[in-house]
């Protein structure tokens, strides 16, 4: 009998012991990330079977759980995914704004000081001041269209890197949840006090990839979690992790997107499916404002330089001789291969009409009959047997034309036709010679300012936009929108914001650890040793009774 | 509910970040007495601010060039009432000689007459600030008339003066001085005064002269009238637009300009929920179970 009280004593003091160690670990782990609390489970001991009914034999420590609700880390992990997403594209979007000048811009008041100076040679034609003055006009202008176009490269250039190195922070975390699943098996297996901490490890760790680029877990008992990513690609399956890689785009080889290597193969991720993270956010800050911007500003300094040059054309200068071109002629993109064209063909690109051009890529392919033209907004599509037919067609439709510079085009072969992409880098002035400017109608003579009446119209000129928007109105336009963009962006991360706090608190309340309750704890399991322990001395005590009444 | 230690300190230090931030936002509305600081707070408002601009930009350009015109047509203006003083004096002088007049005072109203004639030729003449012949057309560096023909030419200058609208900018005097025709007024001046010196005079030709005089008065007349006219369109259209100008800036004021009283009043409520939020965390956080072990 006594040696059962012994025992049972000694149980319940272990008992406690380890109660106590799991409440010191809550304490030591209260602002530890991804710490989940942990309690020790217990059971009754297997009762005797005595002569007399059963008599209890103890306590067993079962082991130390953890408080995990997948649901509540699944709410985190979503919304905070979500919230990274929104917050990189706000950051982006912030600095894009302030390149473009925000509502105030510096470009769009340039714009208006250009045709102002222009009004000014109209009022005074013969004015060597007002001329000079529209030449220094021109150049503030240009050198504004330069920096915003410049500004915008440095963005996307900064947006690649990101994507480079977002990849590589992914594909390292997904080498560590590998190495963790091995662990966690085997730990499993063998019982391992330190199953729990590797979970948390392992949970943080998905937490961590989340705020990078949205994956979906599946929990697979034997191999421990697999990692989805993308369109159903394997970031991590088991102990196998595969490599989150930034590769050109095949459509547009100076842009990088994210690809898996799996194996010895390279395969693209579908960039629709990348939603949360901050890839996510990323790659949607490219598609939605940068790349626009790129275009619509491009449009707008490529029909003000054009039609500025068109116009001079038509006119004469101070001396009476024929207007020469006022700005440099705008860089029109060439049609961009994909990198798995079989043939080598390569493409012109000409601007037939940048008032036809839709806020939209194009693509172009060849399917060994027909050439096909599509706008890649909407998909409207122009197909012709003969690549000039589709030029043609093309060009009275879209605004713009091409034709085969060189090579050969295989059938399976596309390109990517951006054309007003890079117009605005490198716009500048030509004319340095104030008598230069081509201030004069058709009569040539010096006091004649009808030319320079027609220039300042193009302000106000319907120019884009199939004539339904002056240049002017087409830059607010673009601020104006990328302004909502940015504003969107601002309300989901307000949301998410919210919806993180609240998740992150629901988690929390299960499984965070609270100190006041784990100060309850420690007086509780203090008091069961303290208990645990007096009843070793009183069976101690009856065991001494007995030996001193034998004596 | 039961509530995490760490919860426990996070919300209230997220509501506290959260006071700190809209202050922050608020002090910069109030400094820069602008309540639209980027584009994104209100893209509404910030498109409207945009088209604002412009038309403002726009009004102010149209206001230069207004003033531009105005001034280049108060200097015409002076130089055709020298041209009308001057033949109206001719016409007088013509209606005080006759075929019969004593030759004395034929030769001294013939020197009077090569008087006018010379300043109605330096008026025809003239030059802008710039050196440009302003009765010239568009061959404004030409010297206009040299007493027997017209050197310059019919161009019409234009200048916009609000959108859609342009008005003429400068005038010939062709149709008064008719140069190079048989009734040159220029030579006919001239001829005129050589003739009173010659006693044959004859009343025909004193008669023709006066008639040129009087008809020059007239088209004179008609230019100085259309003049006025387009006067008074520059002015009418200064008016209008300053009225515009004046609309969009208010316009503008009202979206952009911070009510700054407002703003300091929310400033305030704000550090107020700011210094309740701060000492209510002070006072909880102290908070601990472990104090009482």
């Amino acid at each position: 009998m006594a040696s059962g009280i012994f025992g049972i004593t000694l149980m319940g003091l272990n008992a406690a012991q380890s109660n106590l160690s799991t409440t010191s670990q809550n304490i030591a782990n209260v602002n530890t990330a991804g710490y989940h609390r942990q309690s020790t489970n217990l059971t009754t001991a297997q009762p005797m079977t005595t002569g007399y009914g059963m008599v209890g034999s103890g306590v067993d420590v079962v082991g130390v759980a953890r408080s995990y609700s997948r649901f509540l880390e699944n709410q985190v992990v979503s919304s905070q995914g979500q919230l990274s997403s929104y917050q990189t594209y706000g950051q982006y979007a912030s600095q894009l704004n302030a390149l473009l000048g925000n509502q105030n811009s510096a470009l769009s008041a340039s714009l208006a000081d250009f045709f102002a100076s222009v009004q000014n040679v109209a009022n005074d034609p013969t004015s060597i001041v007002a001329r000079q003055a529209l030449i220094a006009s021109g150049n503030g202008l240009t050198g504004q269209f330069d920096n915003a176009s410049k500004g915008l490269s440095d963005l996307q250039q900064s947006v690649d890197q990101q994507v480079q190195s977002i990849a590589t922070q992914v594909s390292s975390y997904g080498k560590s949840i590998a190495v963790l699943n091995t662990q966690i098996t085997v730990a499993q297996a063998s019982g391992s006090d330190k199953v729990n901490a590797l979970l948390d490890q392992r949970d943080q760790l998905v937490a961590e990839i989340n705020k990078l680029v949205n994956v979906n877990v599946l929990n697979q008992t034997d191999s421990g979690y697999t990692l989805y990513i993308g369109n159903g690609l394997p970031l991590v399956q088991g102990s196998q992790a595969n490599v989150l890689k930034a590769v050109a785009n095949p459509a547009d080889p100076t842009q990088s997107q994210p690809a898996l290597q799996i194996g010895n193969g390279i395969i693209p991720l579908d960039t629709a499916q990348i939603t949360g993270g901050q890839l996510g956010g990323l790659l949607a800050f490219r598609d939605q404002m940068l790349m626009p911007s790129q275009r619509e500003l491009g449009k707008v300094a490529y029909t003000l330089a054009t039609r500025v040059n068109g116009q001079s054309g038509l006119g004469f200068d101070l001396n009476g001789a024929a207007g020469t071109d006022f700005f440099s002629t705008p860089a029109v993109r060439p049609p961009v291969a994909n990198l798995n064209n079989t043939g080598n063909g390569l493409l012109n690109l000409s601007l037939t009409d940048p008032n036809l051009l839709a806020n939209s890529d194009y693509k172009l392919a060849y399917d060994g009959a027909n050439y096909t033209l599509t706008r890649v907004s909407d998909g409207t599509s122009y197909s012709n047997a003969t690549l000039a037919g589709l030029g043609a067609a093309v060009s009275a439709a879209e605004g713009f034309s091409f034709s085969l510079s060189s090579g050969t085009i295989n059938a399976g072969d596309s390109y990517l036709i951006r054309p007003s992409q890079y117009a605005a880098n490198g716009l500048s002035v030509l004319i340095t010679d104030p008598s230069k400017i081509a201030a004069a109608g058709p009569s040539g003579l010096p006091g004649d300012n009808g030319n320079a009446l027609l220039l300042a119209s193009l302000q106000s000129q319907k120019l884009l936009a199939n004539g339904s928007v002056t240049l002017q109105t087409a830059f607010n336009q673009l601020v104006g929108q990328n302004a909502s963009l940015t504003n969107a962006a601002t309300l989901g991360q307000q949301s998410y914001q919210t919806l993180t706090d609240q998740a992150t608190q629901a988690q929390q309340s299960f499984s965070g650890v609270n100190l006041d309750e784990e100060a309850a704890n420690l007086i509780q399991y203090q008091q069961a040793y303290q208990a645990a322990a007096k009843a070793m001395q009183i069976a101690s005590s009856l065991f001494n009774n007995i030996l001193s009444a034998i004596q | 509910m039961r509530i995490s230690s760490n919860s426990f300190y996070a919300a209230p230090l997220s509501g506290i970040l959260n006071q700190q931030s809209s202050m922050a936002a608020l002090n910069q509305q109030i400094a820069s007495g602008n309540k639209l600081l980027t584009a994104a707070d209100d893209p509404v408002a910030a498109s409207q601010v945009m088209s604002l601009n412009d038309h403002i930009a726009l009004s102010t350009q149209y206001q230069a060039n207004q003033l531009s015109v105005s001034l280049v047509q108060k200097e015409e203006g002076i130089l055709l009432d020298q041209v009308q003083t001057s033949l109206q004096s001719a016409q007088k002088l013509l209606t005080s000689v006759n075929a019969s007049t004593d030759q004395n005072l034929k030769n001294s109203v013939a020197a009077t007459l090569s008087g006018l004639y010379q300043q109605i030729k330096d008026t025809a003449n003239a030059q802008d600030t710039n050196g440009n012949y302003i009765f010239a057309g568009f061959k404004s560096s030409t010297q206009p008339y040299d007493g027997a023909s017209y050197l310059g030419d019919n161009g019409l200058r234009q200048v916009q003066i609000s959108q859609g609208q342009t008005i003429q900018a400068n005038d010939n005097l062709n149709s008064v001085i008719q140069a190079g025709t048989a009734n040159d007024l220029l030579q006919v001046i001239a001829q005129t005064a050589a003739n009173l010196q010659n006693p044959a005079t004859s009343q025909a030709q004193l008669d023709s002269a006066h008639a040129t005089v009087n008809s020059a008065l007239g088209k004179l007349q008609d230019i100085q009238v259309a003049l006025v006219g387009r006067q008074q369109q520059v002015s009418s259209q200064q008016s209008a637009t300053q009225q515009l100008l004046a609309v969009n800036q208010d316009a503008l004021g009202k979206l952009t300009q911070v009510d700054q009283a407002s703003a300091i009043v929310e400033l305030q409520m704000r550090q107020v929920s700011l210094q309740a939020a701060e000492s209510a965390f002070a006072s909880t956080s102290k908070l601990s179970l472990f104090n009482y072990l």
